[in-house]
């Protein structure tokens, strides 16, 4: 599999003429230098040193001295008017400082929706984004619940017809403990990584899960059976393929086998397989109202990384390389092979 | 009668109530996903019809192709109602093969939206179908390796349970499908 959005060459192109005159704009407005310090330390340093003399000679005046109120008040003169001087100084470069990162956060995202939409006119980036509450708990991937999530770095489009989204998600579970007599605590985590979805290419209206199955590549047909054991009561059952390596690496559960099987033809069950392994991780899918839900663990931040202004064609081609990374997944399970060629696109996928 | 022996018994019966049980319920599944086939099968069927009506307004002089599917349908309907499956299935396969490859003759016809739909349906179907029977063959192993498996042989055999046949492909069905011949056949 070998799926582009764009050439090196165009990508290359789009850099120089879109992406870098915003980039010179914004380093000509907000210069990375850091303010000279040195005249005003100077002046710090001399009326602070004048403060602490005059209030040095104060001291030795004998009580009831007549210049003694006026040294008093010179000293804390010169002692408040340096802290002034340096306070004034520091408080400027902060606010210069926090408007060229909120600037910088501007750029980034105004780059990437530019760089996404010349990618692929259909495509929209969004840096924050709302966290997929329906979506993550239809999907039925994490029945256990989740205390803190966060969501970001959300994409969408449509390829061949096909219309995704993904975003990045991270969902934990805090967790109170007792140390040195002492309430603590700790975030445990559910999920971190890319949560995936798209139109599937048939239609099914029930509810079927993937996920990797850790037990059966070790304990066998003793797994399996332990499965449907513990599965009793549950309204998902578990569905049994005829694919051995499938069966290996994952556990099938489904509202309606017929259905699950129709959605995991034989060819399909392979192509999954292929996609795990270009991936390399912890693959899961859920098939819900027709659409392809995956979740796929990352312990980096996608999009993100190093997007370093002054090495901006590297840091867009990074970015180009993950971008393509996640949607050579429409392009290896093959989603554009829709049984109704005819007319069959429904908008909006979540 | 002591408690522990009655502990045992008790232990012995529960173990073979759930032994029964769970064969019942594989074999209640091979008869869900035989309904399911069935079903599938009879939709497949309900699909010549409009097919009949479609190929006849392009290629009205495939009279014997037309002829054979509709009484392919009307022998098909008769196996679904016997219960023969496996002879629906083929009968209908068959035929529906022998369309797709007289559509490629006639290019109005393989253009036409009421085909292009006919054409996804069928696909639909056939996936459906497919699914089913696989769902069938995986009810059936279940159930043959239970009645054949110590200790569940033993209430099998008691009860009179047999072994069941999974979906076979027909020879005809896994052989590639020669085009040509099925021109010829239609009398094109």
């Amino acid at each position: 599999m070998n799926f582009k959005i764009k050439s090196k060459d165009q990508i290359k192109e789009f850099c120089q003429a879109e992406l870098a005159p915003l980039v010179q704009v914004f380093q000509e407005k907000y210069p990375l230098n850091v303010p000279s310090f040195k005249s005003d330390f100077i002046r710090f340093i001399e009326f602070f040193i004048l403060g602490i003399v005059l209030l040095k000679i104060n001291e030795r005046l004998a009580e009831g001295h007549k210049l003694k109120f006026l040294l008093t008040m010179i000293s804390l003169g010169a002692l408040f008017y340096s802290g002034i001087i340096i306070f004034t100084k520091i408080s400027v470069y902060i606010k210069q400082y926090m408007a060229r990162i909120k600037a910088l956060e501007a750029l980034k995202q105004t780059l990437r929706s530019k760089l996404f939409s010349f990618l692929d006119k259909t495509f929209i980036y969004k840096r924050t984004t709302e966290f997929p509450k329906k979506l993550y708990e239809e999907s039925g991937l994490f029945p256990q619940g989740y205390d803190s999530a966060h969501a970001e770095d959300f994409c969408s489009g449509t390829i061949d017809e096909i219309n995704f989204e993904l975003r990045e998600i991270r969902t934990a579970n805090i967790e109170t403990y007792k140390e040195n007599g002492k309430t603590k605590k700790r975030s445990i985590p559910i999920f971190r990584g890319i949560f995936f979805c798209a139109e599937f290419n048939k239609n099914f209206s029930g509810h079927t899960l993937i996920k990797t199955d850790q037990f059966e590549s070790i304990f066998g047909n003793f797994a399996r059976d332990a499965q449907k054991l513990f599965n009793i009561g549950s309204s998902l059952k578990v569905v049994e393929l005829e694919n051995g390596d499938f069966e290996k690496h994952f556990k099938v559960t489904s509202t309606d086998p017929v259905e699950a099987r129709f959605i995991l033809s034989p060819t399909f069950m392979e192509k999954i397989l292929e996609l795990k392994a270009l991936k390399n991780c912890e693959l899961q899918f859920s098939f819900i109202n027709s659409h392809v839900l995956i979740a796929l663990p990352h312990k980096n931040d996608f999009f993100d990384g190093n997007f370093n202004l002054e090495k901006l064609h590297e840091s867009i081609e990074l970015l180009v390389n993950e971008l393509n990374s996640l949607l050579e997944i429409i392009d290896v399970l093959d989603l554009d092979a829709k049984l109704w060629k005819t007319n069959y696109i429904k908008k909006g996928v979540s | 009668m002591s408690t522990n022996m009655m502990l045992f018994f008790g232990a012995v019966l529960l173990i073979v109530i759930l032994m029964y049980n769970s064969l019942v319920s594989k074999k209640n599944e091979i008869e869900n996903a035989l309904g399911a086939v069935h079903t599938f099968l009879k939709k497949r069927t309900e699909l010549i019809p409009n097919l009949v009506a479609t190929v006849k307004q392009f290629a009205s002089h495939e009279s014997k192709l037309l002829t054979d599917l509709t009484n392919t349908r009307a022998e098909a309907q008769k196996s679904l109602i016997k219960g023969d499956i496996q002879a629906a299935d083929a009968q209908v396969s068959q035929v529906l093969g022998r369309i797709v490859a007289v559509a490629e003759a006639y290019p109005e016809l393989k253009s036409n939206e009421n085909f292009l739909s006919l054409q996804a349906s069928l696909n639909e179907i056939e996936e459906q179908l497919s699914a089913a029977r696989r769902t069938y063959n995986a009810a059936v192993v279940q159930y043959n390796n239970a009645i054949e498996k110590v200790p569940t042989v033993i209430i099998a055999s008691v009860l009179g349970y047999k072994r069941k046949q999974v979906f076979a492909v027909t020879a005809a069905e896994a052989a590639p499908v020669d085009v040509a011949k099925l021109f010829n056949s239609t009398g094109s």
